[in-house]
């Protein structure tokens, strides 16, 4: 086993998703070519989790059930190659996903110590303390909604127990995303807690790792001035850490992408605030101090990383239902197509206006092609355009009839309309508040087998 | 002499969003052009060009050792994923409109003799 040569000096961990649905090859291709001892999987966006405690609340599983099919390609690539994995899969159930993931061990005649990580769910902590939330500036309970998730941004500490106690699979539901990486990193570099610098190495070589591709070329490509050699083949990262706090940056070799000094600066900035202080449950992390070496091609090793202490309140995702976006499309072509889409909008806006429960509706009409995503005028001489109307509703009747209103355009509208799509679906929404750690009480254990 | 040019013949960027707030990194082709871009780049000029899309405060943070500034645009995305309306919620095309943005540079900037290479010549 590779962990075994490189001993307690240094981990190779690989990035292996970026959302749920992300691609699978790419996955194998790490575990198969990266040399990496434990694979990270990231899947639950912020909605993602409330998605899945719908699921649950109706009678489904609480994790993504299609993670089945995947990990049933993945799994013996997994055994193989001695390769550990640690996800965040187990969404609003670790301990179903966990019954799962052993079936399918099963399947494959695996013997595989698999652990849950839980203890993420607070609802009933934050039912009692009723938080301000940050977007309302209001105490949760003045919303007068009922909540469908409320889950709180663990660290790594149990991931890192249940790495060092042996787990080959560790399934989570919420944990901060880079924590996938800093369990793994901890356990194995004998990293803890009061070391702040070791601690911030671990969450940046988690947070490099977390977007996947976004690391090694993807999201990159600008034809013709920022090139990305076979895009349709990017390898995912691998994050090589070592005892002397340094990161090398990699990707399998023969995978295509690109590593370098522009691609790990995108991706060291991403989504983040002030990059003095990076929140995290673990440690704040300042990537100020960085140095950034093309150490080979397609590398980059990075040094200077700070840290700081981290912060005493952990964050809660609070999610409820937000009401259903209808969104309904129509194109026009040709010779005047703008003045004809603005026509169709124009009149859209009129009967909806006259239609009592829907003229307070807020509803937004974009002309695809000259103004859903630029803001002022386009001068290139209009072809095509695609007019879109989208609200958010609080009935499917409501729905309907504004999937009406834009749908009769076809018969009742402009000259030349077609290609009518209909999107209707049930939304939610999050919010934001802080609790003290004092009140959370994660765990983890071995799942029965 | 200077001409003005589009910022992205000069640097690349990335956007990300945080609830109703837009990130976004600028990281200039050549280090060199740091200096530059951190006259051109100030918080209000890129909050001017994103006009009305951008309700809130526009915060510039230098990162000279990463040879990058990331910008934090407060209330920049009509409510973002949770809320919004537009096609793009979480604003990750807004990099491009950016990089729209025209800045001076010399006239003997490689991103100008770049630019004569892939455009018509416009009068300025």
């Amino acid at each position: 086993m590779n962990e075994h040569q490189r001993g307690n000096q240094s981990i190779r961990v690989g990035g292996g998703s970026a959302f749920f649905n992300d691609r699978l090859d790419a996955a194998v291709e790490l575990v198969e070519k990266g040399d990496i001892d434990v694979l990270m999987l990231e899947t639950l966006a912020e909605r993602t989790l409330t998605l899945l405690h719908v699921a649950k609340r109706n009678g489904g599983k609480g994790y993504w059930e299609q993670f089945a099919d995947r990990l049933d390609v993945l799994l013996p690539v997994l055994v193989r190659h001695k390769t550990r994995l640690v996800t965040n899969v187990g969404g609003a159930d670790p301990v179903a996903a966990a019954a799962m993931v052993a079936s399918i061990a099963r399947k494959h005649g695996a013997k595989l110590k698999i652990a849950t990580v839980t203890g993420d769910n607070v609802s009933h902590v934050v039912r009692e303390l009723d938080p301000v939330l940050l977007e309302t500036g209001q105490p949760l309970s003045r919303l007068g909604i009922s909540t469908v998730s409320t889950n709180v941004y663990l660290g790594a500490d149990e991931i890192a127990e249940a790495y060092a106690a042996g787990a080959d699979i560790i399934l989570t539901g919420r944990v901060t995303d880079s924590a996938l990486a800093l369990g793994p990193i901890m356990a194995t570099l004998g990293w803890k807690h009061d070391d702040l610098q070791a601690m911030a190495c671990g969450v940046l070589a988690g947070h490099l790792l977390e977007c996947g591709g976004q690391a090694t070329g993807g999201y990159f490509a600008e034809p013709g001035f920022k090139e990305v050699p076979d895009l349709d083949r990017i390898g995912f990262p691998i994050a090589q850490v070592f005892q002397d706090r340094s990161i090398r940056v990699s990707k399998p070799l023969g995978s295509g992408g690109r590593i370098d000094r522009h691609t790990i600066t995108e991706q060291i900035l991403y989504e983040m605030h002030d990059p003095g202080q990076y929140l995290t449950p673990d440690v704040t992390l300042d990537v100020t101090s960085l140095h950034l070496i093309e150490s080979a091609p397609d590398e980059v090793t990075i040094t200077g990383v700070v840290g700081k202490p981290a912060p005493e309140t952990l964050k809660v995702l609070i999610g409820v239902d937000s009401g259903i976006l209808a969104e309904i499309e129509i194109s026009y072509m040709g010779i005047n197509c703008e003045a004809r889409a603005r026509l169709a909008a124009d009149t859209v806006r009129k009967r909806v206006a006259r239609i009592p429960e829907m003229a307070s509706l807020e509803v937004r009409i974009d002309l695809i092609g000259i103004s859903s995503l630029w803001p002022g005028p386009v001068n290139d001489t209009c072809r095509e355009v695609r007019l879109r109307v989208a609200s958010r509703v609080p009935t499917r009747t409501i729905a309907d009839q504004l999937v009406t209103e834009v749908e009769s355009l076809y018969v009742n509208g402009p000259a030349g309309g077609g290609g009518v799509r209909i999107g209707v679906r049930p939304t939610n929404r999050t919010y934001t508040a802080f609790i003290p750690r004092s009140l959370t009480q994660p765990r983890w254990a071995f799942a029965e087998s | 002499m200077a001409q003005r040019i589009e910022l992205f013949y000069v640097a690349h960027a990335r956007a990300g969003d945080k609830g109703n707030d837009q990130t976004m990194c600028v990281v200039p082709y050549r280090s060199e052009d740091y200096d530059l871009l951190a006259r051109a780049l100030t918080a209000d000029a890129v909050k001017s060009h994103f006009g009305s899309l951008v309700e809130g405060e526009v915060t510039r943070f230098d990162v000279p050792n990463l040879s990058a500034f990331n910008f934090v645009m407060r209330d920049a995305l009509q409510g973002g994923v949770n809320d919004s309306l537009a096609i793009d919620t979480h604003g990750k095309s807004r990099s491009s409109y950016l990089l729209s943005m025209l800045i001076d540079v010399p006239d003997d900037h490689p991103g100008a003799a770049r630019r004569s290479t892939v455009m018509p010549a416009r009068p300025h």
